[in-house]
């Protein structure tokens, strides 16, 4: 029953140890991926934002955008506007379901599709939207439905509306669980919105020889009203302000090794001690010292392998769990992941709770074995 | 007959707290290849302190305990580890097999510690143990097993690595008159096929079984 | 914004306008445009100006009272010279903790003058009159102020409040495994400590203490000592917090309390460990008892 209940000690121990590894790294290598996976290397957004922070934007960016590319190194310049819209499914002779919601309206460059993957029928064209597949469902709208955007606000729709269609669906990346966008033509949204010459963010893509950050501090030498920043730049960002889950990681993971270590400790110096008569006689007998020992040490290593081998399993199903927490975190973007699954983690809290396990089994097997043989008889023999 | 084992004028004191005990006090004795010799006397006499050491498990503070002609007081406390494993055989009173091992594992410890292969170690302690009678209770662990057998596994795990020199403390003071009396029947077999034995215990009978006898009274040694 | 700003002040009781420029924080507030960046004007350096600077980042750059330091609202702006009027100190917002640029208070015409945005505000509060529906009030007042959104003051705090709340429940679930490990180790120390003493309750149920006095025994020792350890326990976690509060505290020079030992936590945390400690006792005591006495005496 002990070595039961060590195993399940040492497995839950591990599994939160995994699970801190996992999430030390995780979001900061998850966003990276993510942001890298768009090809373009450099954000500009509007002076002390990150793209998606606020919904702040670039005015004036007819300008700016010839002096960025104007920038030496500058490749492909994709200007992106995010606002609040609202939707409504336009149908039948009634004229309109009546339902509105309030979503993110995405206007991009024909063309660019880094923000999204088609899920079904194809980008937006003049007039048209995609839709998020989440919202599309939701709306029971798909290819060929017309809808009616209008700019929305946290009480209503203002301003003017337009009647679109529904070029297709998709998904967009950088959706937070809040937001299920759709995406336009900039102008379009520019249009609907009277931002004519304003967008949220812009993604810069560097030419093929051309260092990332001799481009970045280029453009922000002629653009100093916004924000020019590396991915590793909006990386750090993020990082920086969830400081707080890597700090709670490397506290709560090295609780957790601790108990692991200090419950084989315990369980080995127990047994240890229960058997001391046997390690007497062993010793007795002539086994050397540093083989009784090795035994002895390696049955800590078995329970912290058996119970760190579970712990691993339990470790992913707690991620998911906790994941499912965390992702309510507001304005973070879906594809975003706090504990990634990632071997290297799993495989460090395997190794270390086995280390940990090992040395913390070694102590009482040196202590028992490094008495005089003869003493432990005295004290096993009547 | 040639000289396993002697113990010249030993003497040996054990720090108990503040209080120094002398356990042995100038015992001396000598044991021949072929002897079957039991060492008596009262509780707390030094009879379990001089078995120690006479197979090197304990080293004399003063005198010298000679075995095969190497001075067992100038080897290092592995030398002497390893000397046992070759040379000496161990039985405890309360057995100290391992729980969690078969009888027969438990005889091929001492043979996989001396790094005798696989094969035929498992051959060796299973032919030790039909020896001491117990071939049919290769596989069974100590606690499927009665007092008795369970000697009877740790006199074959002393015979496993066939040594020059058996020692017994007690041997039967955990089991019962019959069973003590088929121990007793085992030793003298094992000796009349050439086993060297010293024995020490408080049973009459034992020692009445053994060919030669001395007596620890305070620690020294009478013949 | 001046108009609208103006409308507004009419309609209800009365408005609090505020603009920031770029080279400041921005605040948070009930009515706001779409965009934030600041269309700049005609600049001019305000005569007789004077500000207001936080008082962390004045100790850092070492600005006090009476200083007199350049302010300028864009990097190629002309500076302005400015009286520091004197140091504040910064309501502790949650929302703004992981803010890295300090903040200077002006007076509303001198940012606007500074910033070249004369007669515009970011945003401005509105305090309603009593009686008067917050939702209703927001719904009625948006129409009239095209190109800006109006927030309820509560929702920009449930805003500001979601990640607290996610941060919570993901406490409360690491408090529950952490309660699971707790439980199974104490469990296990349990089973240790009833082994360890098999053969004296063996030679107690012979000599005829009945059954029911030992598990109460073994049952009462299991709670006392989870009672002990939920004591020491939560020694440690007083301790914690107050080394959490002095390092996020120093870290963010923030009166902002990060960690608090209620005592309803005190309860639960006791309450739980002596639960736990009750469930391995019964747990331990039902596997002495079910073992023949003579058999755990060993013979």
């Amino acid at each position: 029953m002990r070595t039961v209940l060590t195993v399940a000690g040492v497995a839950v121990s591990t599994a939160m140890l995994a699970d801190m590894l996992m999430l030390g790294g995780g979001i900061q290598q998850s966003f990276g991926e993510l942001l890298e996976s768009r090809g373009y290397e450099l954000r500009v957004s509007p002076k002390g934002t990150l793209p998606f922070d606020t919904e702040a934007t670039i005015p004036g960016w007819g300008t700016l955008r010839d002096s960025v590319e104007g920038v030496v190194g500058v490749g492909r310049v994709a200007p992106v506007l995010a606002m609040s819209v609202s939707a409504e499914l336009e149908g039948g002779e009634a004229g309109g379901s009546g339902d509105v919601t309030r979503t993110l309206g995405l206007g991009l460059d024909a063309g660019n599709r880094s923000l999204y993957e088609v899920v079904e029928g194809d980008g937006p064209g003049v007039g048209e939207v995609l839709v998020d597949a989440r919202l599309a469902e939701a709306l029971e709208v798909g290819p060929g439905s017309r809808m009616r955007l209008g700019i929305a606000s946290e009480f209503g729709t203002w301003g003017r509306s337009a009647s679109v269609r529904v070029s297709g669906t998709g998904d967009f990346v950088f959706a937070t669980a809040r937001d299920m966008p759709v995406a336009m033509p900039l102008a379009d949204l520019q249009a609907l919105s009277g931002k004519e010459d304003e967008v949220s963010f812009a993604m810069i893509r560097v030419g093929a020889d051309a260092d990332p950050e001799a481009v970045r501090a280029g453009i922000a030498g002629v653009a100093d009203r916004v924000e020019v920043v590396t991915l590793a730049g909006i990386s750090d960002k993020l990082d920086e302000r969830l400081s707080y889950f890597r700090q709670v990681a490397v506290i709560l993971g090295s609780v957790s090794l601790f108990v692991a270590a200090l419950l084989i400790g315990t369980i080995t110096a127990v047994s240890v001690s229960e058997r001391l008569g046997v390690i007497a006689a062993v010793r007795a007998i002539g086994v050397a010292r540093r083989r009784v020992v090795g035994d002895l040490a390696a049955e800590s290593v078995v329970l912290a392998t058996v119970g760190g081998g579970i712990g691993i399993g339990l470790a992913v199903v707690v991620a998911g769990y906790l994941e499912t927490i965390l992702a309510g975190l507001p304005g973070l973007p879906v594809a975003v992941r706090f504990f990634v699954l990632r071997p290297e983690s799993l495989a460090t809290a395997y190794g270390l709770v086995i280390v940990s396990g090992g040395v913390a089994g070694l102590v009482p097997a040196m202590r028992a074995t490094g008495r005089e043989v003869t003493e432990l008889l005295h004290r096993e023999e009547p | 007959m040639s000289i396993i084992v002697t113990a010249r004028d030993v003497t040996r004191d054990y720090q108990r707290g503040r209080t120094r005990v002398r356990a042995l006090r100038g015992a001396t004795v000598e044991v021949r290849r072929g002897d079957f010799l039991a060492v008596t006397g009262p509780s707390g006499s030094g009879k379990s302190t001089l078995l120690h050491l006479l197979g090197g498990v304990d080293v004399a503070t003063s005198g010298e305990v000679s075995f095969l002609g190497e001075d067992l007081g100038r080897l290092s406390v592995e030398a002497r580890a390893a000397l046992r494993l070759r040379e000496v055989g161990l039985v405890f009173q309360r057995f100290h097999l391992l729980p969690m091992l078969t009888a027969i594992e438990n005889v091929e410890l001492p043979l996989a510690a001396a790094r005798v292969p696989r094969r035929e170690r498992r051959d060796r302690a299973a032919a030790v143990l039909e020896r001491v009678g117990l071939a049919d209770r290769l596989r069974h662990r100590p606690s499927q097993l009665s007092g008795g057998q369970c000697q009877r596994v740790a006199i074959a795990r002393a015979l496993a690595n066939d040594p020059a020199l058996v020692l017994a403390d007690e041997p039967t003071g955990e089991l019962d008159r019959a069973t003590s009396r088929r121990v007793l029947t085992l030793f003298q077999e094992l000796n009349a096929s050439g086993t060297t034995l010293v024995v020490a215990t408080h049973d009459l009978e034992l020692a009445a079984g053994a060919t030669r006898r001395i007596e620890v009274v305070d620690g020294s040694t009478r013949p | 914004m001046r108009l609208a700003a103006a409308l507004v002040a009419g309609l209800f009781h009365f408005a609090v306008p505020v603009v920031a420029a770029s080279s400041v924080g921005g605040e948070t507030g009930s009515v706001h445009p779409d965009g934030g960046m600041p269309q700049q004007g005609r600049v001019s350096c305000p005569d007789d100006l004077q500000v207001l600077v936080e008082r962390p980042y004045a100790a850092r750059a070492g600005i006090e009272a009476g200083s007199t330091i350049r302010l300028r609202s864009a990097p190629d702006a002309e500076p302005c010279p400015a009286l520091v009027a004197g140091l504040f100190e910064p309501q502790a917002d949650p929302s703004k903790l992981m803010g890295t640029r300090p903040r200077v208070l002006f007076h509303l015409p001198h940012l606007q003058a500074l910033a070249g945005r004369e007669g515009e505000v970011d945003y401005f509060t509105v305090q309603l009159r009593p009686g008067v529906d917050a939702a209703t009030a927001a719904r009625d007042m948006e129409p009239l102020l095209v190109g800006t959104q109006v927030w309820r003051a509560a929702d920009v705090v449930d805003r500001a409040s979601t990640t607290f709340r996610v941060v919570s429940r993901f406490h409360a679930a690491i408090a529950g495994i952490t309660l699971v490990a707790g439980g199974v180790f104490l469990a296990c120390i349990m089973v240790l400590k009833v082994q360890e003493r098999r053969a004296a309750v063996a030679a107690a149920r012979l000599a005829g203490i009945p059954r029911r006095i030992l598990m109460g025994w073994t049952v009462a020792e299991a709670a006392l000592l989870s009672a002990l350890g939920g004591v020491a326990g939560l020694g440690v976690g007083f301790a914690a917090s107050a080394a959490v509060n002095a390092y996020y505290q120093r870290a963010y020079d923030t009166a902002l309390v990060f960690s608090i030992v209620t005592g309803e936590m005190v309860v639960q945390g006791f309450v739980l460990a002596v639960v736990l400690g009750l469930g391995a006792g019964v747990v331990a005591g039902a596997r002495l008892f079910a073992t023949d006495p003579l058999e755990q005496l060993g013979r």
